[in-house]
């Protein structure tokens, strides 16, 4: 009561100062590594270090730009739904998560039988988005074809995702100014050839690397898709 | 004399302009007026000019789109600009009519702004013209001179659902069966026994209904697969009840019909009532209220409130005000905002803009609510403010025993102590009960009610990030990297004479570990390694700081603090109840160019010459008014007044 009183009367004014000075962005790092079974491991990574002064001010208020600022205890309830979620997944093992709230960055990585078991995790999220947002995003997202050696990361773009972009505010849009996803995709076999042309191959030929600025994924410019070809 | 004379020339310029102002055609009894000054308005920036600029090439793209290019600018609309435009609203009975007066020099301008359908249905007699929309009863009248817009609302057509509700006849049933219900206990149970019995019944009732509910649920569940089930939708009875519901149905909606026919009719002849201008009751110049209010007239634009408490009375149809389906049935609604009436006055300066705001009140209220403004502010606060590196504040004057005191009488006031379902007795036994129990003179002893919030200058902070490098390879470590972010310093004090319990508060907060001491004042640890500020508090001559500048902090406790500070601020900060001041240029200037959107990025040089002041404020209560004024100033070279400044402004940025 007493901290909810102080917030309102006296930290509002310097804590919306903090958020109009500092800047805000975020990386999102999707890490997959594979076996030749096609078995494997992923990483997700969510790294908001670089905004971590605009969160602390955010996570001061009780809500900001009409959204609710989620506590700490949110954040805490929401991984653990995660988790939870993972652990219901066929094929899905050994989920791990890592929380660091003074730094902002938030992990999760699991085991995963083959990579149709990644596509479970998101089914069901992504049959609920085309059924309330009349979308039409594919519920298959990686595929490993191991007859010819091919992995693949699909993504069609949908044009809701620019609308959805353009229905935000010109604050909400700020955050995505300078944030980015990058792709990390390493094996055990070569890589012989990549379909996407901002991804890179290492020079030891066993992983893939490719970064895309949320903007440009949003605006449909630049796009995750990526048919990976490997040695036999 | 002074004040009469000045008075009596007001009125005297209204009565002579009011020969072609649209001003004659305000009924006396209009409870708003909102005034735009034609001529005051192009004085500042010509209609050409105003053609010009983005804003204006905007609304002439979008007038020519409308009208199917017959109009291409502000000129060929056929609006007389140079005279006032006008917009009133008077309440009769539950009905709101939103009035729009604009002045016109050729209504065929206005009419090639109409469609096709609209200009079929006009209707022209006794030269004059309208159409109306038959749904709403929207009226657009015109003649050679005037145009008028009148947007009705009838508030009983929205609470005509009440009606429906009360007519049914099975509610009615259940009403009284709940009545019923609600009465017997309350004779049943003796007076002692009652918070012990309330409970358990309570406890009861909720085990009941749950249970009831489970049961009903499953029956529900079970009578779906019963043919008994269905048959009910095709039994007599339920036909009947239909039938029943049909026919209040088509009464609702004939009673809904016939108000908004009436409605529609009583509109039109509003309309050619306010074009002819012949009231028996005069005009708005006979409103002794809204002559108060004119004052000078040299404002762009004014707006003027009459009476709030008539307002809610003639806003509420005649059958609510007072019944149980009005909200507010239990307030006291002729004490709390009978007498209160609002002006404001736009003024357009070579250097500023300032909106005056004047706030009249009953001899009741003002005599309630005086003691709450009647503070006193300490002098030594302006002693922590340094002008040079202030980008704002915000002062509040209050006085915390004189709120404690009123407090109990604006609770009496707001509730009524008259009729059945009167809440008057009991809250005055609460109020009273309150005053008993709370030392006014105590509380104000630990808040004094005068406090001063000053956001300093913004400090560049080096902050840490985490990062990812990558090998070749693409294996990555994380790494910690560095960059400079703008952090505000702000300093909030209060006046206190609690020194004890404020040491008492310090001794928890350090047993707690929330609290470590620096240097005679203590540091909150409590707010996380990741907070944006540091904050330090600490006692010194009455007063309580909180800041979150550790040196500022130091200087005030060792007493070696610089203060600079105008004669005009401080003067703002002393008098006024608040007052609050941006130094807009320097906010501007110290916010990193990062921070703003990209598209404004290379504007920031722009914006920092030519963002000014804004100074807000209220002062205390004097007789029965409390009078406010905003100022912004227009530093803007190339701008020769404040209105020519904002499109400017609005030019530069949509550059």
């Amino acid at each position: 009561m007493q901290k909810t009183m102080l917030k309102r009367f006296l930290l509002y004014p310097f804590v919306l100062v903090c958020l109009l000075c500092c800047t805000s962005c975020f990386e999102i790092l999707e890490e997959i590594n594979m076996n030749s079974d096609g078995s494997g491991s992923m990483l997700v990574t969510f790294n908001m270090s670089k905004s971590k002064t605009k969160l602390a001010s955010i996570m001061m208020l009780d809500s900001i730009n009409g959204y609710k600022v989620p506590s700490e205890d949110d954040i805490n309830e929401a991984l653990k739904d995660v988790v939870a979620h993972l652990e219901k997944t066929a094929g899905i093992s050994d989920i791990q998560k890592t929380k660091d709230f003074e730094n902002y960055i938030f992990t999760i990585s699991c085991r995963f039988e083959n990579v149709e078991s990644i596509n479970g995790i998101f089914k069901e999220l992504i049959q609920k988005q085309n059924k309330n947002g009349q979308t039409a995003f594919s519920t298959k997202n990686f595929s490993f074809e191991p007859a010819t050696n091919t992995f693949q990361r699909h993504f069609k773009y949908d044009v809701s995702i620019k609308k959805s972009f353009y229905h935000l505010n010109k604050e909400d849009r700020k955050v995505f100014e300078d944030a980015s996803l990058t792709s990390i995709y390493r094996f055990k076999n070569p890589v012989k050839s990549v379909s996407n042309p901002n991804a890179k191959i290492a020079p030891n030929k066993k992983a893939v690397m490719l970064r895309v600025d949320a903007m440009g994924f949003i605006m449909g410019e630049q796009n995750v898709a990526n048919k990976i070809q490997l040695t036999k | 004399m002074k004040k009469l004379l000045l008075s009596m020339s007001a009125f005297c310029c209204v009565l002579v302009a009011s020969g072609q102002d649209l001003i004659s055609k305000i009924p006396a009894n209009a409870s708003a007026v909102v005034t735009i000054k034609g001529k005051r308005m192009t004085d500042l920036v010509s209609v050409k000019d105003f053609s010009n600029s983005k804003l204006g090439q905007m609304l002439n793209k979008q007038l020519a789109r409308e009208s199917k290019e017959k109009v291409m600018n502000l000129e060929d609309l056929g609006i007389d600009l140079q005279r006032n435009f006008y917009y009133f609203l008077e309440v009769n009975d539950g009905v709101f009519n939103n009035c729009f007066l604009i002045p016109l020099k050729n209504p065929k301008g206005f009419l090639n702004m109409l469609s096709e359908s609209e200009k079929e249905r006009i209707v022209t007699e006794n030269r004059i013209s309208y159409f109306q929309d038959d749904y709403d009863g929207t009226v657009t009248l015109w003649n050679e001179n005037t145009l008028l817009l009148i947007l009705a609302k009838d508030q009983k057509l929205d609470y005509s659902y009440y009606d429906d509700f009360y007519e049914s006849p099975s509610i009615a049933i259940e009403e009284a069966q709940v009545a019923e219900v609600e009465e017997a206990p309350i004779e049943a149970i003796a007076p002692v026994e009652v918070a012990e019995e309330v409970v358990e019944e309570a406890v009861e009732i909720e085990e009941e209904v749950i249970e009831e509910v489970v049961i009903e649920a499953a029956e529900v569940e079970e009578a779906i697969e019963d043919p008994y089930y269905n048959d009910y939708y095709n039994s007599e009875e339920y036909k009947q009840q239909e039938a029943a519901r049909e026919k209040r149905r088509k009464e609702q909606d004939a009673k809904r019909a016939a108000r908004r026919k009436e409605l529609v009719e009583t509109t039109l002849t509003k309309a050619k009532r306010i074009m002819a201008g012949n009231y028996s009751q005069g005009t708005i110049l006979k409103n002794p209220n809204y002559l108060k209010s004119i004052g000078t007239g040299k404002e762009e634009a004014s707006a003027w409130v009459d009476d709030f408490g008539q307002i809610y009375k003639e806003a509420l149809p005649a059958n609510l005000y007072g019944g149980m389906m009005n909200p507010y049935s239990f307030m006291d609604i002729d004490r709390i905002y009978g007498g209160i009436s609002a002006s404001a006055k736009l003024d357009f300066a070579e250097d500023h803009v300032a909106i005056n705001t004047v706030y009249s009140m009953s001899d009741e209220m003002a005599r309630i609510y005086k003691p709450m403004y009647e503070g006193k502010f300490n002098s030594n606060f302006t002693k922590y403010v340094n002008e040079d590196r202030l980008l704002g504040y915000m002062s509040l004057n209050m006085s915390t025993e004189g709120m404690l005191k009123a407090y109990p009488d604006l609770i009496d006031t707001v509730f009524k102590d008259t009729g059945d379902q009167s809440y008057g007795d009991a809250v005055a036994l609460g109020t009273h009960l309150f005053s008993l129990l709370i030392d006014e003179e105590g509380a104000a002893e630990i808040v004094r009610g005068d406090m001063l919030l000053l956001l300093n200058d913004l400090q560049e902070r080096e902050v840490t990030y985490t990062d990812y490098e990558y090998d070749e390879d693409y294996n990555y470590k994380k790494v910690e990297k560095t960059k400079m972010e703008a952090i505000p310093d702000f300093l909030f004090m209060f006046s206190s004479e609690q020194k004890p319990l404020f040491d008492r508060l310090i001794r928890i907060g350090v047993k707690e570990k929330e609290l470590t001491a620096i240097n005679g004042m203590h540091q909150i640890t409590g707010l996380g390694k990741s907070s944006p500020f540091d904050l330090y508090v600490m006692f010194k001559d009455n007063t309580v700081f909180l800041g979150s500048s550790k040196n500022d902090m130091m200087a005030i406790n060792r007493g070696t603090f610089v203060p600079k500070l105008s004669s005009e601020l401080r003067r703002n900060i002393k008098k006024n109840v608040t007052s609050l001041y941006a130094n807009g240029g320097k906010i501007v200037s110290e916010i990193p160019v990062d921070s703003y959107p990209r598209d404004l990025r290379d504007k920031v040089q722009m914006l920092t010459s030519s963002t000014g002041d804004v100074h807000l404020n209220f002062e205390k209560i004097k007789g029965n008014t409390m009078k406010g004024k905003m100022i912004w100033s227009t530093p803007g070279e190339g701008s020769r007044n404040s209105f020519e400044y904002f499109l400017n402004m609005i030019d530069s940025l949509m550059d």
